[in-house]
């Protein structure tokens, strides 16, 4: 997946190090290239990975304007809607953030222009790592479900495991991913690069809105699974799903339960035990370690 | 022998001519069929943002002309099949009949094309298919001008060469 998105002779840098293990690459102009693996971050240099800053490889504009063409498929402009939003979603389900300068028209956000930094995120899968969590998630039916952690804690990784494994383990429930920046599944041309089981049904690219309502309606969903929630809207079309009778498995950005109650607007949820279960992951012992399980009341749930 | 040797310069002078109509036709037809790309191109991505082998591969089939060598070239490119300088290179093979400051100018056209934004992309095709446009007119111009003319000059040098050595 990584060959096809940078320079060859990027690729040749990426190769001296373990690169299965990398979970992300920093990418920022005119500084020094940084790999993470696991929860450490290295400088890299010709020779593969470093500790010391001045043997490492300083990122140039060639670099980043090459890697943001090709994961564009040559056709940057065909990309506008990724890039204004500040990420782009590769073949293979690479998570590229972007920053640069935002260029407005009429008040809103047109495109990103000068790209100067990237955060290129590898995905894993990780297959049975929602194992543990799956006897909590179930209660005769699916439970709404909210999957909590800071990013880089492995929640699109759990999110697309418990998806597979509902299918596996015969629980035959039809699943509707909303999968708006194409980061669980990675459909390329329709079709999932990523194994998300044989009753998922995708819709790529929309918004949550718009998959809730319609895909309600359509698809006769008995679970809607979503990755990162993040504002009222988002919240409202939970709320819908749930008054339909449709269960639903969500994630969100936050670091604790406290957090989480901080949250702007995001006491309609809270207010109205959307949630059976919030489920906290955190980095302690890699990613996707599962901190606490909690209940609509907020109460927790022995492990 | 001396029939032989009459045949011979006929059928030489008759080839150059045909060689001369050929490089007017193809320049005609190569310009022609760039600037109706350049259409298609700002079609495509302005109202379906499609990408660029979709395009490509759509205008392989709508042409036949050489302009679909610079378009399997092109494809070998964007698939990293050919660097920079080989994409240079076909087109000097493949395209003989270019100028060279069109070689460049198309060259470099297709290397930075699917680089940018929406906008700023088909602003590039608007300035390159006004590169082209002045070019296209010239070459059916100098083909309705030129290419029936050397062609018959040649046959008529052909045959007073006939009518000398007989």
């Amino acid at each position: 997946m990584l060959k096809n998105l940078v320079p060859d002779y990027f690729f040749e840098i990426l190769n001296k190090t373990p690169i299965d293990k990398i979970n992300e690459i920093r990418l920022r102009l005119d500084k020094k290239a940084v790999v993470m693996i696991g929860n450490k971050s290295y400088y890299l240099s010709l020779n593969g990975l470093t500790g010391n800053a001045e043997k490492a490889y300083e990122v140039n504009k060639d670099l980043i304007d090459e890697i943001v063409k090709k994961a564009c498929e040559n056709s940057v402009y065909a990309f506008n809607y990724q890039i204004k939003n500040a990420y782009l979603t590769v073949l293979g389900g690479i998570r590229i953030g972007l920053t640069g300068e935002a260029v407005y028209e009429k008040g809103t956000i047109k495109t990103l222009k000068n790209i100067n930094g990237l955060a290129i995120r590898l995905p894993h899968e990780v297959r049975g790592c929602s194992l543990p969590l799956l006897p909590y998630l179930f209660k005769q039916d699916f439970l709404n479900t909210l999957i909590v952690s800071p990013p880089g804690a492995g929640k699109t990784t759990m999110i697309r495991d418990i998806i597979y494994q509902i299918s596996q383990k015969g629980y035959c429930y039809n699943v509707l991913l909303c999968d708006e920046r194409f980061e669980v599944a990675n459909c390329f041309n329709g079709k999932p690069t990523l194994d998300v089981g044989n009753f998922c049904d995708t819709l790529s690219g929309t918004t949550k809105t718009y998959a809730f309502e319609r895909g309600i309606r359509s698809l006769r969903p008995d679970i809607i699974v979503t990755d990162e929630i993040s504002h009222l809207q988002d919240y409202e079309s939970i709320m819908y799903a749930s008054t339909c009778g449709v269960s639903v498995l969500a994630s969100i950005h936050a670091k604790s339960l406290e957090d989480l109650k901080t949250k702007k607007d995001f006491e309609i949820l809270f207010k109205n035990k959307v949630f059976s279960r919030i489920v906290i992951l955190s980095t302690k012992d890699g990613p996707g370690t599962i901190e606490a399980i909690y209940d609509e009341n907020l109460r927790f749930v022995s492990l | 022998m001396k029939l032989f040797l009459i045949i011979t310069i006929f059928v030489c002078c008759v080839l150059i001519g045909i060689l001369i109509k050929k490089y007017y036709k193809k320049r005609q037809n190569f310009f022609c069929d760039l600037s109706s790309f350049c259409e298609n191109l700002t079609n495509d991505i302005s109202y379906n943002s499609e990408k660029l082998d979709i395009i490509i591969d759509k205008n392989l089939k709508l042409f036949n002309s050489d302009i679909n060598q610079l378009f399997c070239a092109f494809k070998q490119y964007i698939n990293g099949n050919l660097s920079d300088d080989n994409f240079k290179d076909n087109l000097y093979k493949n395209l003989n009949f270019l100028h060279e400051k069109e070689r460049i100018e198309i060259a470099k056209f297709f290397i930075n094309l699917g680089a940018f934004a929406k906008d700023e992309e088909l602003q590039k095709i608007l300035n390159f298919s006004n590169l082209i446009n002045p070019v296209k007119t010239d070459a059916i111009e100098k083909n309705k001008k030129f290419s029936s003319l050397y062609f018959k000059l040649f046959l008529f040098l052909g045959i007073v060469f006939v009518i000398i050595f007989i």
